[in-house]
């Protein structure tokens, strides 16, 4: 079964200047194990499909499932409970709780699930591991580079192993070697341990790892197709 | 970390200042409404100390209606039921009987209208403060030989009105209990300060010999050990059918009026300090959540509750309010204590209320200040909060994370 579905998804926003139909109409299922660049420029309507997908919007009309469960159906809390124990987000600008130290971040998620704190810890340690900042565990993120913030991110996105990670344009604010390494990073992830990776990116060389590719124009799929690698 | 409250926690560290400003408002305000507070209830208690000490004691028996109504007749049923029932509780450290009678005091051409108190020489003092605030001369002796002069303290307002001063001889004329004319020389050996006082104490034994109440009391005076036990006192008495036992309260209607009045203006003050609490930190926590939409926005994306925002929104203000209220409330204490022990001699500027004089301020702790008053304002703190964490709570999760 398909993690996520859409069928004629479409999001209108109501502006002063008039409807913005950011998403129009929209039809796709996202797979288990899909590694996932949804491409496109500036105002195609990456972000809003994102939010969609996580659970974070619900469509103006047409139907967005996440594990079968239509969003319209799905109240504030139990939108948060399925964000929480389904979806993992990597921001742009990182978005790292500032007050919170590198590991605490990591261990925010399962902090809400009610996972006991020593085995949050240890966890959270271990992804931390995983991601190469085993080392700086107890650093706040202002003490962290933004190639190791993204890391920190990408932990804090996969320690409660959703089903789906979701990147909205991830590398935007990174240089070329530190988003190499993000990028081989979360293919590596991808491969370990099955996770579905979504990333929005206009950037050709992030397309380039992509093993399903889909590209949107105003709104619109203008095509998606699956690349062997 | 532990949990949302932890974070909370960390957040008001974030702007050290604004937190450190809020912070003062509320624990200065808390303090300052613990001190005033303890200032009033000081105050009051000076006041009915004052008012007790120089004439009616803190609490009374007497023939029922006496008190509106005295007639030289109307003596207590049972004296010795009545002193025994209110010895008989703990709190009563002292009880001293009275006679008394109106009648005309005069000195050469000069007649003045006074009233005549025979009390007990010795356990007056326990009682009252009449024979150690003597302004001249000295306190009633405690015997007197049959051929001695009789010796009578007056209030400084009447002999003043008399001409007349310690060494001379005032003669009083009233009536005595059995119809016969009552009619006595006094040598004056004492005189209180009391400037508009019309009373002249003289022994028990000499007034009762004088008024013809063998044995008799129209009064018997008690004192407590703490004004907060005169009610209990009170209701705990059983005096003889047709005697009563009243407090302060009862005996001096006005001032109790007056400190009622008063109480209700110290609760003003302290609705100020509320408001002003109340303002502070909504405005405080409005600002935050303002400045950290975006990160609700995460939080709200990583899968954090509705519920849970307001937790850590409320966790944030009630952090600030019970650290803040807990510094003004142990603060305001030891300011109440400092100005109790030492008090704030007011100068020139005495205070004429309720018919007695005050001339320091004084300060008492209680309870109700020290943990009632920052409890309240912590309270209302967190009622505060309750507007921005509904806000932050309401925010939409896409909006947030744009903002
Ligand atoms: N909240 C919003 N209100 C109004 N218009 C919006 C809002 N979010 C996005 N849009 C508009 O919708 C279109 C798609 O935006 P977006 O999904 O952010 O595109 P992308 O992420 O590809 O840049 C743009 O024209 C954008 O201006
Ligand atoms: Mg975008």
């Amino acid at each position: 079964m398909s993690v996520v579905s859409l069928r004629g998804a479409t999001r209108y926003y109501e502006t002063k200047a008039g409807i913005v139909r950011a998403l129009d109409g929209v039809t796709f299922d996202i797979d288990r194990g899909d590694f996932m660049v949804v491409a496109g420029p500036s105002g195609s309507g990456k972000t809003t499909l994102v939010n969609l997908i996580g659970a974070l919007d619900k469509p103006t009309s047409g139907v967005v499932s996440i594990d079968g469960r239509s969003l319209a159906d799905l109240d504030g809390k139990a939108l948060a409970d399925l964000r929480r124990d389904r979806i993992g987000f990597v921001f742009q600008a990182y978005n790292l709780v500032p007050v919170l130290t590198a590991i605490e971040n990591v261990e925010y998620v399962m902090l809400l699930q009610g996972v006991p704190a020593a085995e949050r810890r240890s966890r959270a340690a271990e992804m931390l591991g995983e991601v190469g900042l085993g080392d700086l565990l107890d650093r706040r993120p202002d003490a962290l580079s933004g190639g190791q913030q993204q890391r920190v991110a990408v932990a804090r996105a996969l320690v409660a192993r959703p089903a789906l990670v979701l990147a909205d344009e991830p590398t935007a604010n990174l240089d070329s070697a530190a988003s190499e390494a993000l990028m081989d990073l979360m293919a590596t992830l991808n491969e370990r341990h099955r996770t579905t990776f979504v990333f929005c990116t206009h950037d050709p060389a992030l397309m380039a790892r992509a093993r399903r590719l889909m590209r949107l124009r105003d709104g619109r799929v203008e095509s998606d197709e699956r690349i062997a690698r | 970390m532990s949990g949302l409250v932890g974070m909370a926690l960390r957040n008001l560290g974030r702007r050290r200042l604004r937190t450190a400003l809020t912070g003062s408002m509320i624990a200065g305000g808390t303090a300052l409404a613990v001190l005033s507070l303890g200032m009033n209830f000081g105050t009051y208690d000076h006041m009915i100390d004052l008012a007790t000490r120089s004439s009616v004691g803190h609490l009374e028996a007497t023939r029922a209606g006496y008190d509106r109504k005295p007639r030289l007749n109307k003596t207590l049923v049972d004296p010795a039921a009545a002193e025994a029932t209110l010895r008989a509780q703990p709190a009563v450290q002292a009880v001293s009987p009275r006679v008394e009678a109106g009648g005309l005091f005069a000195k050469d051409a000069r007649t003045i209208g006074g009233l005549l108190v025979g009390v007990d020489p010795v356990t007056e003092g326990s009682v009252t403060s009449v024979p150690r605030s003597l302004g001249e001369g000295a306190w009633l002796p405690t015997a007197r030989g049959v051929d001695d002069p009789i010796p009578a303290v007056f209030d400084a307002g009447l002999l003043h009105q008399l001409r007349a001063a310690v060494g001379d001889e005032v003669s009083f004329v009233g009536q005595a209990a059995d119809g016969s004319l009552a009619a006595e020389l006094f040598t004056v050996c004492g005189v209180t300060k009391l400037k508009d006082g019309a009373m002249a104490y003289v022994r028990l034994a000499d007034a009762r010999d004088l008024l013809v109440l063998p044995g008799r009391v129209h009064r018997l005076v008690a004192r407590v050990d703490s004004l907060r036990h005169v009610d209990e006192v009170v209701l705990g008495a059983r005096p003889a059918e047709g005697d009563v036992v009243q407090g302060w309260d009862a005996l001096l209607p006005g001032l109790a009026r007056s400190i009622e009045a008063d109480r209700a203006s110290g609760w003003i003050f302290l609705a100020i300090v509320l408001m002003v609490v109340l303002l502070g930190v909504a405005n405080t926590l409005l600002m935050a959540v303002f400045e950290r939409t975006h990160e609700f926005g995460v939080l709200m994306a990583l899968g954090t509750r509705p519920r849970q925002i307001v937790l850590l929104t409320l966790a944030e203000a009630g952090w600030l309010a019970v650290l803040a209220a807990t510094v003004g409330g142990i603060a305001g204490t030891a300011a109440t204590a400092w100005v109790g022990v030492e008090g704030i001699p007011l100068g020139d500027m005495t205070i004429e209320y309720g018919g007695v004089t005050i001339d320091r301020m004084i300060a008492v702790n209680s309870m109700l200040g020290s943990v009632g008053v920052p409890a309240v304002v912590a309270m209302c703190a967190l009622l505060a909060a309750a507007v921005p964490a509904w806000r932050a709570a309401r925010l939409h999760p896409t909006e947030a994370l744009r903002a």
